[in-house]
């Protein structure tokens, strides 16, 4: 019996660790992640949609985020599905190198929210918005916590003096920032909203989830 | 034709982000540029892109000789397509000249002789194949939808576009999870599992010239500090 049960328990941790496949279904999720964030780049053209880039991301990647974590319900999944981010973040520029430990920092607390019930909607949804803040707190703070630093890096590289002047205008008032925070939560949340219906509608019915 | 190491070329694009960024001026990141298409030339005729070069050039010559003439609405809306556009050159270039050198078993040897987390390595060489399956798929599934003229005659534009993203999304996902599935079955037959330490092949150690390549690389830094604090 007590063989048994150590066999029972020795399957049940193997279950709960990440194997072979699950690397396989993160790294391919990574993947269509990081086109969507290529996609949502789109929102740069302008210095006001430019605030919003992490928003229109938040959303698309939403249901990318709960197929995930339906498909690998286990400790470390969400970790390891920032590799690539942290890594984008890394070779981008030096602020993204400050934003990348800050990716790793939300995901860590994303895996804490969730690390109790892997199945409840309420705590992914929940950790899901804490983990979008990488892209509203992260990828802006240097332009509303250093503007100087921030419009001479812009100025050095030959923008225009309108544009560098309505960036200013806007990295001098903080609550543009709150603004964008907000609207990322909320997106991230209809991003979730979204992945459920989708798998509802869809994936559960053809038993792919 | 030149061959580097992975470590060196990483090491590249890493510093040639920070070293614009760190001076940041217009003649240093040409010289950057010009660095790195160096470097694609040598390694391999191939691998330099002249298409991209061109339209690099274009940028710089727009910037320098049409935005001060141009109306105030026209040189913004051009700033931000020239600069910030232009901006992610040195990184565009060392990714191509990463990806059209380097094969996947390359980096997945290098990283497991660098004893990275089999995690990180496998998820990593998945994302890297995947990219052109990704694009590939992305083909396929918007030509499906182009025969069956989904989404007109929507009047309300944001269930249209719910619409639209439903039915790009949810082939996408079935045939990710679709290939994960079969790309792991794939795996595991050739003992991807295998708690043992697998041997590498296509595994090179650093050579002279990858050492003599790191250093010079590391040098831009050091420039680009200079032009920082002398500017």
């Amino acid at each position: 019996m007590n063989t048994m049960n150590e066999t029972m328990t020795h399957r049940q941790k193997s279950q709960s660790k990440l194997a072979a496949k699950d690397f396989i279904i993160i790294g391919i999720f990574s993947a269509i992640s990081f086109a969507l964030m290529l996609v949502a780049a789109v929102a740069n053209i302008t210095p006001y949609t430019y605030l919003f880039y992490g928003a229109v991301f938040a959303f698309l990647n939403g249901p990318v985020y709960l197929v995930l974590t339906a498909k690998v319900p286990k400790k470390g999944a969400i970790l390891l599905f920032h590799t690539v981010p942290f890594i984008y973040m890394m070779i981008s520029n030096v602020f993204g190198m400050i934003n990348a430990v800050l990716v790793v920092a939300f995901a860590v607390v994303a895996e804490v929210i969730v690390s109790r019930n892997r199945q409840s909607f309420k705590r992914l949804a929940v950790s899901y918005v804490i983990l979008m803040f990488w892209e509203s707190v992260g990828s802006l703070f240097f332009m509303f916590l250093m503007p100087e630093f921030y419009i001479e890096q812009m100025t050095g590289l030959g923008v225009d003096p309108v544009y560098v002047q309505t960036i200013s205008m806007i990295a001098h008032n903080i609550g543009w920032w709150i603004l964008a925070i907000a609207v990322t939560a909320v997106t991230s949340f209809l991003g979730v909203l979204a992945g459920k219906s989708i798998m509802k509608k869809h994936l559960q019915k053809a038993g792919i989830v | 034709m030149l061959r580097l190491d992975v470590r060196v070329k990483i090491l590249i694009l890493l510093v040639s982000s920070v070293a614009v960024f760190l001076a940041n001026t217009l003649w240093f990141e040409l010289v950057v540029v010009g660095s790195i298409a160096l470097l694609q030339l040598l390694c391999g005729r191939k691998v330099l892109s002249l298409r991209l070069l061109a339209v690099y050039a274009g940028l710089v010559l727009l910037q320098l000789l049409v935005m001060p003439e141009a109306p105030a609405w026209l040189a913004m809306l051009m700033s931000i397509v020239v600069v910030q556009f232009r901006k992610i050159f040195p990184m565009l270039m060392t990714l191509i000249l990463i990806v059209r050198t380097t094969r996947v078993h390359e980096l997945t040897a290098t990283m497991t002789k660098m004893h990275l987390p089999k995690s990180a390595t496998i998820t990593l060489a998945v994302t890297m194949r995947y990219f052109p399956s990704l694009i590939e798929e992305w083909h396929y599934i918007h030509d499906a939808m182009r025969i069956r003229t989904i989404g007109e005659g929507h009047k309300n534009p944001i269930k249209w576009l719910a619409l639209r993203m439903e039915c790009y999304v949810v082939p996408l996902f079935v045939s990710a999870i679709q290939m994960s599935d079969e790309l792991a079955a794939a795996a595991i037959t050739r003992g991807i599992e295998n708690p043992q330490p697998g041997t590498c092949r296509g595994y090179r150690k650093m050579k002279a010239q990858d050492y003599f390549a790191a250093a010079l690389t590391t040098s831009y830094v050091a420039a680009a500090i200079t032009v920082r604090v002398v500017a």
